[in-house]
């Protein structure tokens, strides 16, 4: 199987500089899952974001951030206003090492 | 004359009541209720339980509760249980010197030996040809750390391997030129002695560390001779089975096993027999000693050798039930004990990332007798409150066993198990009717707490859950893994402060264990703690009630009381007592109630005086 086929995808506000979403690939890479960055330049809640990027993602799980800060994990099977995890970019390392242990079925940071 | 009847049994944990209505010898049982015992059993707090069971009993069987004519009340003696448990050995590593832990995502693989140093002073080294192990505290961030590392790698400066406090192990990793095992996660970095010789060492994923494990992989990194070789074999113990490990040599630094005086245990015979054993040859020894003690003679009491843990632990038991029942502790006598193996889990002194190691332990349930506390002051006080005749039916046992007999299926002689909170009791009737019984310390709260502490919880209703339901462990969003296998699908997903955990199944909820033990080793704990306590005292006080203490003279053996209930303590009962040729099984109190309501039916039947010939 082709290695870049698999990862997470993040959608991402373009309005938001992309050092500060650093930290949630951060926590991916930590846990060895890839991820695929995807700007979103069309207004959408992190919400809809989210679940958009669950939908694109080959593992399902996608990440939501808009301009306001808030980023969600997503689950492409969930209905959209039911996001998994939702929490502000202050906290993105943690968010995205969670989005990874989804992955890899290993209990969660809360 | 019809006549309506109350039985209420006042147990240790709850109060049941059933009602009757008799005719003759012919009694009609109306409804059964249970609540929670209010104040200790025997005394006078109980009445308000008691008010509030039968007023809900006679809701449900649609009467009145001046309807009721006699109340029969069971002659609750109180016996008193506790438990105590204690440490027999225990692991000591002082001046700090090993970390070994598993942080789910440490950095490399491999082993590293070098001289311990932190990150920001690693430019001022003055020896090039030494090898170093970086020591990297959580103010510095994984990019400047990978860039530090990288530099000195240039400069010629030697890093084998680093040690982290944040979880960022494989981030430095990634970003490396010359890749070392990396430990991270290690939660008192501060503690970590700098400029001491140290090895880091890495497994790869699904694979164990194999060096720092081996007494002889220690002795080779660090030279050791064989003296110190054997100190050192107890940190590779306690490191094996971990994916990463650091083990740092401090020159003053000792390990240590040592031996705790837990002391002994003096058990006291009625015509002044005396046997001592001492806690440290473990559970069966004392069990044995116990045992050839009732051989010569009967126990009159139990004691700890004073100034020991064993001391303290009966001390501590003797006061707490003498505040309990109001009688001078020099009053109160232990009548029977139960001790078992137990495993406890212990901090160890010197560990750096809160390592347990596990230690050999007993834990002891001890029983006492007290005074007998006259319930007729309950009878009086409850007569008083509601207005209706109160009487004292017989004794407990009698009643459990009249109550018992209404299972389909059985006869007399009969054995019944009264598997209770504090106590396990059995009473034999034989064929003419006549009853033997014995009260035995042990049943339920001793398996809580065994779970309790072999899983190193610190809660008491956590592990009362463990007890009491199975388990599974959620894989994914939709999907849960049951404890034989089988995987249960569903609909709704499950909530992330579950997700990929062991959880506790009850009726409604999930409780997540935050433990990183598998559900097979919890199963494996519970089962254990179940079969050490029920097991071994159902044997115990079978024999104790068969005149000829020979198990294979039985026939019927009926477990009733709350633990009868339990998911799984009754099947290893039949199972056990399988093997004598013995039937066993939880009865069926009058075909409909389980387990439960055997002395309440007892009281109401016995007044009747008939058998187990009833209609529901």
């Amino acid at each position: 199987m082709n290695k870049s086929s698999i990862y997470i995808t993040i959608l991402y506000n373009s309005a938001l500089p992309p050092n500060q979403i650093q930290e949630v690939c951060a926590g991916l890479e930590e846990e060895g899952v890839p991820f695929l960055l995807q700007k979103w330049d069309k207004a959408g809640s992190f919400i809809e974001l989210g679940k958009e990027a669950a939908s694109r993602s080959p593992l399902e799980v996608g990440i939501g951030i808009d301009q306001n800060e808030d980023l969600c994990v997503h689950h492409d099977k969930l209905k959209q206003e039911e996001p998994y995890l939702q929490d502000k970019l202050q906290n993105g390392r943690t968010l995205g090492k969670n989005a990874a242990r989804l992955i890899k079925g290993l209990p969660l940071s809360l | 004359m019809k006549k309506i009847l109350a039985g209420v049994d006042i147990g240790n944990s709850s109060t049941e009541v059933a009602i009757a209505s008799v005719e003759g010898d012919h009694a009609e049982f109306l409804s059964q209720h249970l609540v929670k015992t209010t104040g200790i059993k025997g005394t006078i707090d109980n009445v308000k339980g008691i008010r509030r069971a039968l007023q809900e009993a006679a809701k449900k069987a649609g009467i009145e509760l001046k309807d009721i004519d006699l109340i029969r009340l069971n002659d609750a003696v109180p016996v008193i249980g506790d438990l105590a448990m204690d440490l027999i050995s225990e692991t000591i590593i002082t001046e700090s010197s090993m970390i070994g832990h598993n942080p789910d995502t440490p950095g490399g693989a491999g082993l590293g030996v070098g001289v311990t140093i932190l990150i920001n002073e690693l430019f001022e080294v003055e020896e090039k040809d030494q090898d170093y192990i970086a020591v990297i505290p959580k103010s510095f961030d994984y990019e400047w750390v990978a860039q530090r590392l990288n530099q000195a790698e240039s400069k010629g400066i030697s890093i084998t391997g680093a040690i982290v406090q944040k979880d960022d192990g494989v981030l430095i990793h990634n970003r490396l030129n010359k890749k070392i095992p990396i430990v991270d996660e290690v939660a008192l970095i501060e503690k970590v002695p700098l400029l001491k010789l140290a090895a880091v060492e890495v497994a790869l994923p699904g694979h164990v560390i194999r060096t720092l494990s081996n007494p002889y992989g220690l002795s080779t990194v660090f030279q050791l001779d064989p003296d110190q070789t054997i100190q050192i074999a107890l940190v590779a113990k306690a490191l094996v089975g971990n994916r990463s490990a650091v083990v740092i040599r401090t020159p003053q630094g000792e390990v240590v096993e040592r031996k705790i005086e837990a002391g002994r245990i003096i058990l006291i015979g009625t015509n002044n027999q005396q046997l001592e054993v001492s806690i440290n040859d473990g559970a069966e020894a004392i069990m044995n000693t116990y045992e050839k003690l009732e051989m010569l003679d009967t126990l009159a009491d139990v004691r700890g050798e004073t100034g020991t843990n064993v001391g303290g632990m009966f001390n501590g038991l003797r006061h707490d039930l003498a505040e309990l029942t109001g009688q001078l502790s020099n009053e109160i006598t232990i009548s029977d004990f139960l001790a078992v193996d137990a495993v406890i889990p212990t901090s160890i002194s010197g560990a750096m990332a809160g390592e347990l190691s596990m230690e050999s332990g007993v834990a002891l349930a001890s029983m006492v007798k007290t005074d007998k506390v006259p319930v007729q002051r309950v009878a009086s006080l409850l007569e008083k409150e509601i207005g209706i005749a109160v009487e004292v039916g017989g004794v407990e046992a009698e009643m459990a066993i009249c109550g018992a007999l209404t299972t389909p299926g059985t006869r007399k002689p009969i054995v019944i198990l009264d598997m209770g909170g504090g106590s396990t009791d059995a009473a034999m009737m034989n064929k003419a009717g006549k009853i033997t019984s014995s009260h035995l310390a042990g049943a339920g709260d001793m398996v809580t707490m065994l779970i309790n502490s072999e899983l190193a919880l610190g809660d008491k209703e956590l592990a009362e859950k463990i007890k009491k339901y199975p388990l599974g462990k959620v894989l994914s969003l939709f999907h849960m893994q049951l404890e034989d296998g089988t995987m249960l699908f569903s609909e709704t997903p499950f909530p992330p402060y579950t997700f990929g955990k062991v959880v506790i199944r009850e009726e409604q909820d999930l409780t997540p264990l935050s433990s990183k033990v598998s559900m097979e080793k919890i199963r494996e704990i519970r089962r254990s703690a179940k079969r050490r306590v029920f097991v071994t005292n159902a044997l115990r006080a079978l024999k104790r009630v068969i005149p000829t203490g020979n198990l294979k003279h039985l026939s019927f053996v009926a477990m009733v009381g709350g633990s009868a209930l339990d998911f799984e303590i009754p099947q290893m009962l039949t199972e056990e007592l399988g093997k004598y040729g013995i039937v066993a099984g939880f009865a069926n109190i009058r075909g409909t109630e389980g387990p439960r309501n055997a002395v309440a039916t007892g009281l109401v039947l016995s007044s009747v005086r008939i058998g187990h010939e009833v209609l529901k």
